[in-house]
Parts: C-alpha cells; sequence; structure tokens
C-alpha cells in the first residue's frame, strides 16, 4: 500500500528528489548552457587558467579587500545584532516594533538605494555638510565614498539578519534555563554561559549569510569605489572588456568562498536537530515536548552595566541609521529641482513592475518552497546536500547567473520565457528560493511533530486532513516564506537589472539608472519610494504576524 | 467497542539501538493495560507502533485480528485502525476552537450532521468545557487542554484508546478528576485502553492488567495486585517504593 | 519596440517618449548608467544575438556600436535625415549614424586659476607648473578610454605611453569617474581636470565656481564623442527600427538635446542652442577614424588598466601614429 508516504509529511522520497530537480533546472541548467556555449568574448580572448583569481597579485589582492570588507561587515554586525536582539528578547518595551521594522527597514531595501540614501547624508552635499558646513561635509564624504562607507552601509543593511536570529532563538530558551545562569552565575554569567551559547549556532548561520552576502555585492562598492572582487567579476562583463569565459574563471576563488561558508552553516543546521530521531521512542524525554509555540515566560534576563550601555548605543545608532536617511532622501526629494510630484510620477509605473515581478516571483517561490521545506524538516541532513545547487545559486555572482539565463532561454522556442516577465520570475527564484525554502524548513521545525501525528491518527481521509489540519498549521510558515521572498525579491537589483525585459524597469534599477546625471531630487524621490513601500509591506508583514501570532500563542 | 491486540516478534530500531523487542503480546479487547517502567524503556514507542505512528523493523501487529502491520510495512493507515491516542504534549491544534476540534474528529459516515452536532455537545458537557466552546487551545487552562485532548480523542470513538502520560504534570486533584472521567468513559464506552505511566498508583488504580517494560522489553506481566508480591527486579523495586509510599500516617 | 540605450535615461527618455506620442508607436527601453556600465547593454546584445530582442542600440558614445558592427549585428540604413550630418561622425554604408556629441573639455576652478595662465591644451598636465593638482578619470573605463584611444591612434603608442607615464610622475590624480573630477574641481580639491561637457554643463548650471576651456584650439583640436545609434539585425520590428533611426539623427533631436541639461553639442551646423553650447562651427575638432577606434580602445584596454593599478614597467601595444598626427 501506498499510503505512508501519502500522509503526514509523506511523499519525502519525491519531495527531495524535487529538491534536486529544481535546483537543477533553476540553476546548474543554465550554467552548463553557459559553460558548454558561451557567448563569445569582444576583443581577443585574453587567455585565462581558473586559478587567475588566485594567482594574479592584482585579483589576489581583491579577494583579500572582499574577504577584508566581508569580516569587518560580519563583526560589525555581531555587535550590532546580538546586542540588539538580546535587548528585543527581553524587552516589553513599547518601542520594541517601531524600533525593529526601522532596524529591518534596510534589510528589505536594495542596499544600492540605503547607500544612496546614506549619500545624502554623508555625501559632500549631504545634510551634514549642509548643517556642519562644507569643510565637514568633505571630511564626512571622504571616508564615506571608501571602505568605511562600504562598511557602514552593509552593516546597516545586513545586520538585521543576525539581530532577527539572536531575538528569535533567544526568545524561545526556556526560561528556566535563564534563570538557572543568573541564579548561579550571576548576570555574566548566565549571558555568557547559558544565553550564547544557546544562541550561538543561529547566529553563526546568520553571520555565514551577512558574509556570503558581503562577498557577492556588487552595487554598494561600485556606488562607493571600493575596489573588491565581485565588482571586478563582473568588470569583465561589461561592455568592451566582455570575456566571460575569464569571468566564469575569476569567479570560482569568489564561489568557492561562499561555497565554503554556506556548507559550514549547513551543518550547523539550525534549529532543526533530526527530526525522524527525535519523535522516536524517547520516553518522556524532551522530545518533541520543547518545541511547542509557547509564549516567552516573563523571565528575569540578566542585566549590567556594560550591557545596558551598549544597547543605549546601538538603539541610537538604529534610530540614527533609519531617520537620517530617510529625512535626507525625503528633503531632496521634496526640494529637488524635478519637482516631488512629478519624479514620483514617473517612477509610478516601475514601482508596478517591481510589485508584479515581487508578486510572481513570491508566489512561484513559496509554492516550490511549501513541499520542498517540509522536506528539509523532515531529512535535514539529505536535504543539504540535495539544495547545494539551489546555494549555489544564492552565491553565484548576479552577472554570472543572469548571463546563464540569458544563454539558455533566449531562443526562438522559448521566448514565451524570455520575452516575458517569466524569465524575471525564473531568475528570483534561481537566486532566492534557497532561503524561501530555509524559512519552510524552519517554520516546519517549530511545528510540534504531535500536531502533525494527531492530524493522521483522527484526520480521516488524507486530503482532508491536509486541508483542515496540515495545510492551516503551515499557514503561517507559508505567507512568511511568501513574504520574505517578497521582501528579496523587491530588493533585488543585481539580478533584475541584467534580464529585465524592455520597458519593464524595477523601482531599484530605475533609481541606479537615474543616478547617472538625474537632477538630485528626482533620484531621491524614487529611493524614498522604494523605502515608504518596503516599509509599508514591512509593517504589513509585522501586522499579519502578530494577528496569527496571537490566535496561536495567547 | 473495542478491539483485540497481538503483537508477534516486533523489534523497532533506530539505527544500531534496539528500542522496543517484543516477542508475542496480546491484549483482550476491553482490557485497561498500564504500561510502567523507567524512562526510554520503550513505552511510547510501544503506542506510537499500535497507532501505526511508527514502523517496526519487523514482526506484527493485529487489531481485532486484522493485520495493521507486518515485515516493517505498514498495511492499514493511522486513521483507518480505530485508534486514537492523547500524546504526552496533547498536540491540540492552535487554529482550531474546543468545538471545531471536537466536530472535526467526530466520524462522519457513520453520524448525520444533527447527530453529530448532538454528539459534539454532550461531549462538550462530559468534558465540563460548556461555555469554552470557542476558544482556542492557547487560552485554555491546563486542566481544559488535558480534557479537550481527552474528548478529541474519544470523538473518534476509537475500538482502542492509548494514553502516552498525558497526566503526568497535574497535581493530584485534577489527575483525580481526569483519571475518574476515563474510567467512568471507559465503562460506557468499552474501548480496550492502553496507558502509559510511569506512576505505579495511577497504574494499579486504572488498569486491570499491568506491563512492566525495561530496556525495550516486557519484564513482567500480570494483574496489578501481582506487583506488590514481586521481590526482585524492577518489580521488586516497584514494590518496596510502593510500601514507602503508603506509610502516611493519618493520624487518630 | 525595443530600444536599448546607455545615453543617460533623464535626456533619453524625453527624446524616445517624444517620439512616442509623435507616432504611436510603444517604445519598451532597457536603459544603462553611463558612469559604471552596470547594466552591461552590450553584453545583453552580445549575448541574445541568436535571437535579437532590441531593434534599436541608441550608444552614448560611437565605439560600442563597432563592436556590434564587426560582428554583423547591425541591419544598415541610411536616415535621410542625416545626410547633413559631416562624414566623420556616420558609416558611408549606413552601419552607423552619430549626432549629438559630448566634448572632452578642460573645467577649470575660476577661484584657483585666472584666464592668464590657464590651461589650454591636453599637454598642460604634465607641466609641472600644476604638479598634484589636477584629475583626470580612469582610463580604463567610459569616455576616457576612448580619448586615450584616440591619442594613440593620433600620436603612436611611444609617445602615448610617454604621456600617459607623464601624468603619474606629474602626480596627477586618477578618479573614478568623470563626474567625480567635476566635484573635485568644483570643490577646489584640485584646480583643473579633464571632463565631459554634459558634466562641466552641470556644474556651470548649479552656479559652480568653474570655467569650460575647450582643449588644443591651436593644435589637434577637441576630441568629440557623438552618440550613435545602430539597427539590430533580426529585431522583432525593423520598420519601426528605421524610422526611429530617422527621427534619432534628425536636426529637431539635436536640438532637443542642446536644450537639455546634458547640453549635448550638435554635429551639424545651425541648429539652434543654449550659449553655453558650441557651435562646432567654431571650434577645431579632433580628426577621428570612429570606426577604426573600437580597435585601438581594445587593443589598449589591458594596457590602460595595468596602469591604471598603478603596474610599473607594463608596455602599450604597438599602434603606429596616424599620417596627420604631427602635432
Amino acid at each position: 500500500m501506498v499510503w505512508p508516504h501519502l500522509v503526514g509529511p509523506g511523499l519525502i522520497g519525491p519531495r527531495l528528489v524535487g529538491l534536486l530537480l529544481v535546483g537543477l533546472l533553476l540553476v546548474l541548467l543554465p550554467l552548463a548552457v553557459l559553460v558548454v556555449s558561451p557567448p563569445s568574448p569582444v576583443g581577443r580572448v585574453s587567455p585565462v587558467s581558473p586559478w587567475s583569481g588566485l594567482t594574479d597579485p592584482h585579483f589576489r589582492g581583491l579577494l583579500g579587500a572582499s574577504l577584508r570588507l566581508a569580516f569587518t561587515v560580519t563583526a560589525a554586525s555581531l555587535v550590532l545584532g546580538l546586542v540588539f536582539g538580546l535587548w528585543l528578547a527581553r524587552t516589553r518595551s513599547w518601542a520594541a516594533s517601531p524600533l525593529l521594522v526601522a532596524h529591518l527597514l534596510p534589510l528589505c531595501m536594495p542596499p544600492y538605494v540605503t547607500a544612496l540614501a546614506w549619500s545624502r547624508v554623508l555625501g559632500r552635499e549631504g545634510i551634514l555638510a549642509r548643517l556642519g558646513g562644507d569643510a565637514l561635509g568633505l571630511w564626512t564624504s571622504g571616508w564615506f565614498y571608501g571602505e568605511a562607507g562600504a562598511v557602514l552601509v552593509l552593516t546597516v543593511a545586513l545586520a538585521p539578519v543576525i539581530t532577527l536570529l539572536t531575538a528569535g532563538f533567544a526568545r524561545r530558551l526556556d526560561p528556566s534555563r535563564v534563570e538557572a545562569g543568573l541564579l548561579y552565575g550571576g548576570p555574566r554569567g548566565a549571558l555568557l554561559s547559558v544565553v550564547l551559547p544557546m544562541v550561538a549556532p543561529a547566529v553563526a548561520a546568520g553571520a555565514l549569510l551577512v558574509f556570503v552576502l558581503v562577498m557577492g555585492e556588487v552595487g554598494v562598492p561600485q556606488l562607493l569605489r571600493v575596489r573588491v572582487y565581485a565588482p571586478a567579476v563582473f568588470g569583465r562583463l561589461a561592455d568592451l572588456s566582455f570575456q566571460p569565459g575569464e569571468a566564469l574563471a575569476l569567479a570560482l576563488p569568489m564561489v568557492s568562498v561562499s561555497l565554503v561558508a554556506a556548507v559550514a552553516l549547513l551543518s550547523l543546521d539550525v534549529g532543526g536537530g533530526a527530526r525522524a530521531g527525535e519523535s522516536a521512542g524517547e520516553d518522556g524525554g524532551a522530545g518533541a515536548g520543547g518545541r511547542g509555540l509557547r509564549a516567552p515566560r516573563s523571565t528575569r534576563w540578566p542585566r549590567s552595566a556594560v550591557l545596558d550601555l551598549a544597547v543605549g548605543l546601538v538603539i541610537a545608532g538604529v534610530v540614527a541609521a533609519a531617520a537620517l536617511p530617510l529625512v535626507a532622501l525625503l528633503r531632496q526629494a521634496w526640494a529637488g529641482a524635478g519637482g516631488g510630484i512629478r519624479a514620483l510620477q514617473s517612477s509610478l509605473p516601475a514601482l508596478g513592475n517591481s510589485i508584479s515581478y515581487a508578486c510572481l516571483a513570491a508566489s512561484a517561490m513559496a509554492l516550490l518552497a511549501a513541499p520542498l521545506g517540509v522536506g528539509w524538516s523532515w531529512r535535514p541532513r539529505a536535504s543539504g546536500l540535495l539544495a547545494l545547487p539551489l546555494l549555489l545559486g544564492l552565491v553565484l555572482p548576479a552577472g554570472i547567473f543572469a548571463l546563464a539565463l540569458v544563454a539558455t532561454w533566449n531562443r526562438p522556442a522559448t521566448q514565451w520565457v524570455y520575452g516575458t516577465d517569466l524569465v524575471v520570475t525564473l531568475a528570483l527564484s534561481g537566486r532566492y528560493l534557497y532561503l524561501a525554502v530555509r524559512v519552510v524548513k524552519l517554520g516546519e521545525d517549530q511545528t510540534p511533530a504531535d500536531w502533525i501525528d494527531a492530524g493522521r491518527l483522527l484526520g480521516g481521509h488524507p486530503l482532508r486532513r491536509w486541508l483542515l489540519v496540515d495545510l492551516p498549521l503551515r499557514a503561517e510558515t507559508l505567507a512568511l516564506a511568501w513574504l520574505v521572498s517578497f521582501l528579496l525579491a523587491l530588493r533585488d537589483l543585481d539580478t533584475i537589472v541584467l534580464l529585465y525585459p524592455p520597458g519593464g524597469e524595477s523601482l531599484p534599477v530605475r533609481a541606479m539608472t537615474l543616478e547617472a546625471n538625474a537632477p538630485p531630487g528626482m533620484t531621491a524621490a524614487t529611493a524614498a519610494l522604494q523605502v515608504l513601500i518596503t516599509l509599508a509591506i514591512v509593517l504589513l508583514a509585522g501586522a499579519l504576524w502578530r494577528r496569527v501570532g496571537r490566535r496561536w500563542r495567547t | 467497542m473495542s478491539a483485540s491486540i497481538v503483537l508477534a516478534d516486533l523489534l523497532v530500531a533506530f539505527g544500531p539501538r534496539h528500542v522496543l523487542e517484543v516477542g508475542a503480546l496480546e491484549i483482550e479487547a476491553g482490557q485497561r493495560v498500564a504500561l510502567l517502567g523507567p524512562s526510554g524503556s520503550g513505552k511510547s514507542t510501544l503506542l506510537r507502533c499500535l497507532a501505526g505512528l511508527e514502523l517496526p523493523r519487523r514482526g506484527e501487529i493485529r487489531m481485532d485480528g486484522r493485520l495493521a502491520t507486518e515485515g516493517g510495512r505498514h498495511k492499514v493507515a493511522p486513521h483507518r485502525r480505530g485508534v486514537a491516542m492523547v500524546f504526552q504534549d496533547l498536540g491540540l491544534w492552535p487554529h482550531m476552537s474546543v468545538r471545531q476540534t471536537l466536530r472535526f474528529c467526530a466520524p462522519r459516515r457513520a453520524l448525520g450532521a444533527v447527530a453529530r452536532e448532538e454528539a459534539v455537545g454532550s461531549m462538550i458537557h462530559r468534558l465540563g468545557l460548556a461555555g469554552r466552546e470557542r476558544a482556542h487551545p492557547g487560552q485554555l487552562s491546563g486542566g481544559e487542554q488535558q480534557r479537550l485532548a481527552l474528548g478529541r480523542a474519544l470523538m473518534a470513538q476509537p475500538a482502542v484508546l492509548l494514553l502516552d502520560e498525558p497526566f503526568t504534570a497535574l497535581d493530584l486533584i485534577l489527575r483525580r478528576e481526569l483519571l475518574q472521567m476515563l474510567l467512568g468513559l471507559h465503562k460506557d464506552l468499552g474501548f480496550t485502553l492502553l496507558h502509559v505511566t510511569h506512576d505505579p498508583t495511577e497504574a494499579l488504580l486504572v488498569a486491570d492488567r499491568l506491563l512492566l517494560l525495561e530496556s525495550g522489553r516486557i519484564v513482567w506481566d500480570g494483574p496489578p495486585e501481582g506487583l506488590v508480591h514481586q521481590e526482585t527486579g524492577l518489580g521488586g523495586r516497584l514494590a518496596q517504593a510502593l510500601r514507602w509510599w503508603a506509610r502516611v500516617d493519618w493520624g487518630p | 519596440m525595443v530600444v536599448y540605450t546607455s545615453v543617460d535615461q533623464v535626456f533619453s527618455e524625453p527624446v524616445l517618449r517624444r517620439f512616442e506620442r509623435r507616432t504611436g508607436i510603444r517604445v519598451r527601453v532597457v536603459y544603462d548608467t553611463e558612469e559604471t556600465k552596470s547594466t552591461g547593454i552590450l553584453n545583453r546584445l552580445l549575448a541574445e544575438r541568436r535571437t535579437p530582442q532590441a531593434d534599436i542600440f541608441w550608444s552614448g558614445d560611437p565605439v560600442r556600436p563597432q563592436v556590434l558592427i564587426r560582428k554583423g549585428l547591425v541591419a544598415r540604413h541610411v536616415p535621410r535625415t542625416a545626410r547633413d550630418i559631416p562624414g566623420q561622425f556616420r558609416g558611408a554604408d549606413g552601419s552607423w549614424v552619430g549626432f549629438s556629441a559630448r566634448g572632452r573639455v578642460i573645467l577649470v576652478n575660476k577661484r584657483l586659476v585666472g584666464t592668464k595662465g590657464q590651461p589650454s591644451s591636453l599637454r598642460d598636465l604634465l607641466d609641472p607648473r600644476w604638479r598634484g593638482r589636477t584629475a583626470i578619470a580612469n582610463p580604463a573605463f567610459g569616455t576616457t578610454t576612448m580619448h586615450m584611444a584616440a591619442l594613440f591612434s593620433r600620436w603612436g603608442s611611444l609617445r602615448a605611453g610617454a604621456f600617459l607615464a607623464g601624468l603619474r610622475k606629474n602626480g596627477v590624480k586618477v578618479v573614478s569617474s568623470n563626474g567625480e573630477v567635476k566635484r573635485l574641481v568644483q570643490s577646489g580639491e584640485v584646480a583643473w581636470g579633464i571632463t565631459d561637457t554634459d558634466d562641466a554643463a552641470v556644474a556651470v548650471r548649479a552656479g559652480a565656481p568653474v570655467r569650460v576651456v575647450y582643449p588644443d584650439q591651436q593644435g589637434m583640436g577637441m576630441l568629440l564623442v557623438p552618440t550613435a545609434a545602430v539597427i539590430v539585425k533580426g529585431g522583432p520590428n525593423p520598420a519601426n527600427a528605421r524610422r526611429l533611426l530617422e527621427y534619432l539623427a534628425s536636426r529637431e533631436v539635436e536640438q532637443m538635446l542642446a536644450f537639455s541639461p546634458c547640453a549635448q553639442v550638435p554635429l551639424r551646423r545651425g541648429v539652434k542652442r543654449p550659449l553655453r553650447v558650441p557651435d562646432v562651427a567654431g571650434l577645431r575638432l579632433m580628426r577621428v577614424d570612429y570606426a577604426a577606434l573600437a580597435g585601438v580602445m581594445q587593443r589598449i584596454q589591458p594596457f590602460l588598466r595595468d596602469w591604471a593599478r598603478g603596474r610599473p614597467g607594463a608596455r602599450p601595444p604597438l599602434i603606429s601614429a596616424s599620417p596627420s598626427g604631427t602635432r
């Protein structure tokens, strides 16, 4: 009989195969096409070896600079994210929600737009220069257009990853464990020896993700004129130095570093644990019991003067990081010669494109991620390996991935893909599906096995049970996966810019193409529109999350 | 409604570790069996095998004479076995209210819509949850949650009811209330009851047959009263503990 | 129809929209940014060669279209409207047509440099008087690459190589873009620099203390970088493509772009223009074979990259001076 495969977390085998197949189709197939029949280069083919990224002293230097930038940003994000995340986990302050939204906003925006916004604060004609005089502006822009500026922008943009994971995991800690730590170790001991080790795997995973994202970032270093590796690889695809073969070879060291980091991320397997073994036979043990969605009991959290000071500083930083660029953008948008309203109006079609790309891509990703993520939760080890192709899609330089997609889908027979929005959906899915699947997996990990088992026993026909138990239990997760995918698609710049159908520029693309020589007010208005739309969606997501959470957890 | 259970040559293993090995076990229809043993002795695994939630590596399980599991394969799906279970962590669905939960589990074929609503209503009364029909599990107290979990299981009109230590965390008064309710229900409905516990007194009160498990094997099988006369092994230690607990001096 | 353009969106969009209004043809556009070439329209055109998606490629410079022409990706058409554009700026065979140019100019900070003794030639970059007080954009990118290619084909690699070495020796600041050169001059961080007319125009319009000098009016002349359009062979709407090409090459567009903030220089005589836009009739222009320039650019690019990285000892590829290149 087939039933064991059709019920509960059934069809695990096909799900695993699906995980592999989706990765093959979305990522490896285009890559293979690119390797087998690359577009011809411009000019003479320069001889390259796969090692030229490491042997050529210039590129070695750039790789070093990339690693340095990635390490610095990761370290800064860790400090910021840990302090703020722990504060969020224990606070009952009304300010927590608005602060969190302000903090999350840059994560949900293209880092390029964040950099643009900051240039309106720290640039030579930024608000600081207005307030403090030309000399101040000269000084701030001096360090902003450089490594320090890149660290600032990327930390602001990516630290929320750490914050979210820290806060999420710290909230779910068994309060009695923390209290025991306080009792025996004092605030410092509890923090260092109990709380930190228990959130460490999640935080480490977040740190690796930040690292990988910084390694692949092109737009911010380009805008801030920081010489690092990813834009140099991109440069081999730009224009008169169009050398796809060389770009592929140069991408190798970068992709390897990112893959190693990502595989490390896999081995941490945050929030999971072998699920099949766990429901198994531990009488009265921790078993499935420890993972209910319980409201955090009010806990006495470790406090100390140092920590309070750090929290104060970080909160001040978060407020400043949210308020300053937004104020600068809005000010410039309204004062701009182009006229704020007109600039906003002319950006509306781009906004429509952005939203339509994001809706399509998010729906596709949520649909795919739902079965794959559930399968992953039940077979973490095998899935981790099978998801490697999807992971590759995340760490591959956007330029190469886009080129591969063009090489694959731009044929007469596949114009229904390449000539339409579908190619953008494919590109975004190939790039971000991995993260969407991880979100579903994380949610599934949190779903107590008893809920599912009770459904298997008492739910009747599998279809009925699926509709009335399995699906509603995962509604929260699926909604979250959709929203995360939506935001990822909305903030994408590097992928869409190379593929968007003619006339279908997205909002971030418009902000970037306008930055060249457009009146500053016009760019600012476009960027401000991006900020406001993102804010609206984050607020919407927060409200939804709260509503679902209240019903489930009170 | 009740069903007999027959197990033969059952082996459950996770990797190299044998979690449960049962040579032969027969449980008569309507019997009340308590499974007693330390943590990790395989009690819950046995229940999960009967429910079809765990797949043994080998052996067979017959329920009411029907082959339910054989040779490492399930022959009957969990929801077709006539089995209900109260989970240790209850496993109440957070998205369903009390009434929705009970209605969802009521048998649909046997009852018409009207009869089903009546059955749900009377179960709500019986559980003492009147007035709480619209509450979701998160809004119920601990005792109410336990009663709902029990009610959910019984709503399905099972032939076999499996209890996986659902009452461990409750205070003495609440526990007595629930155990009495359970016995009353058993009298009325006549299901076969398998009750996992590690409290010997609870076992003595509920069961008419006692199974002691240790390291995945059944080490003793007999009437509850027989436990008191045990001298050695797990049974002996339990008997000793029981005698010690009984030394409460109630005063003049 | 579909247009790919690397002319900055703020300048190209109004032109294309006017064409839309005029003809009722819907134009869908992929924009590029001039400064970083991040969207790599040229790559997209090359990658799409098997199934072209674009009808027209409107390039910010005349060199990139040459890459497509060489690869046989261009359909020929001689626009009637282009007849009065000087022959230097279009392909006689109808492969490309240039119009509305940027000029490579000297931008001077008025506060730091008086009209007397102001620089008048590119070679003043080597003058020790300005040591460490001048700037150019990285020659590995953008119009500066083209400028260098023009110098190489004019002077030959020996003299051009020596010129580049001289720039390093005289402490010329090499910055990321022409826009950055403008910013440095504007703020007085350098006394003067080489940049494009459009960047200069932005600074002038903003009231910055700067002055534009057209270089080498006594010598080899100023380099013009016309925008250029080609019809993509096998594009989906060839008839519309020809119509748009006719329109782009018209006087109307040259005039429109002259009055737009980019202040582009009309290539024809007698096109209406604002005062700040120079009249080509009154300028000495560098004589350049734009079609040949693409090849030179590709050949010198690795050398320019090395030079920009400050790698010593890199030798320029051998390019002989053009016959007219005596100065």
